[in-house]
């Protein structure tokens, strides 16, 4: 049996430090637009539903979870990539948005949010009538 | 724009062209190679895989496991 390595640790750009201390990712997201929605992808793997937390406050829409990476009470982590498993990250929304109408839908680990804009950002289609 | 994306905390607005864009996520294919121990046993290797992370696990050899010898 090999000498037991020391447990590396690689901090990727996304892990900041909140002001109480806590240690958090952003999960990277694409963001698009299309005529009538803003579609919002976020990576959170490891992520279960009921561990996703999803508010949006006046302007700010927050995405938050908890990774649960299930490593059994019996073994000890040799090599960590990322040892932070708390996902945290808040968006601006314009005005232009509708903020009641947003909906979630999370799979194997990836977030999409359809944000819809207002129905008077959307394009109309004028009818020409004949006379 | 590009401050607040430094900052973490972007504004999503609608743009006038209809085309506000922003990709930060990686696509495409990847792979990672992960040097074993000698004494795994290559023919007991589960996987599954749940909300997005890979679980692998590789058993040791039997041979190899610390057995305890009882006394008599």
């Amino acid at each position: 049996m090999t000498e037991r390595k020391e447990i590396e640790q690689q901090e990727p750009k996304a892990v900041q430090q909140t002001q109480q201390g806590e240690h958090i990712m952003w999960p990277q997201v694409d963001i698009c637009e299309d005529a009538t929605d803003i579609t919002l992808q976020a990576d959170m793997p490891g992520v279960p539903k009921d561990r996703l937390d999803i508010q949006v406050d006046k302007d700010t829409l927050s995405i938050a979870g908890e990774a649960c990476l299930d490593t059994p009470d019996d073994m000890e982590a040799l090599h960590v990539d990322i040892s932070v498993t708390r996902y945290q990250r808040s968006f601006s929304l314009g005005g232009e948005l509708d903020t009641t109408k947003i909906e979630a839908g999370l799979k194997d680990g990836l977030l999409t949010l359809h944000i819809p804009k207002r129905e008077e950002h959307k394009p109309r289609k004028i009818e020409v009538r004949t006379g | 724009m590009g401050a607040a994306w430094a900052t973490g905390c972007p504004t999503i607005t609608v743009s006038e062209g209809g085309s506000y864009y922003r990709k930060e996520r990686f696509d495409g294919t990847f792979r990672r190679t992960l040097t074993l121990p000698e004494d795994v046993d290559p023919d007991k290797v589960d996987a599954s895989y749940k909300d997005g992370v890979l679980h692998i696990t590789v058993q040791r050899r039997e041979v190899v496991k610390p057995r305890q010898i009882k006394i008599k």
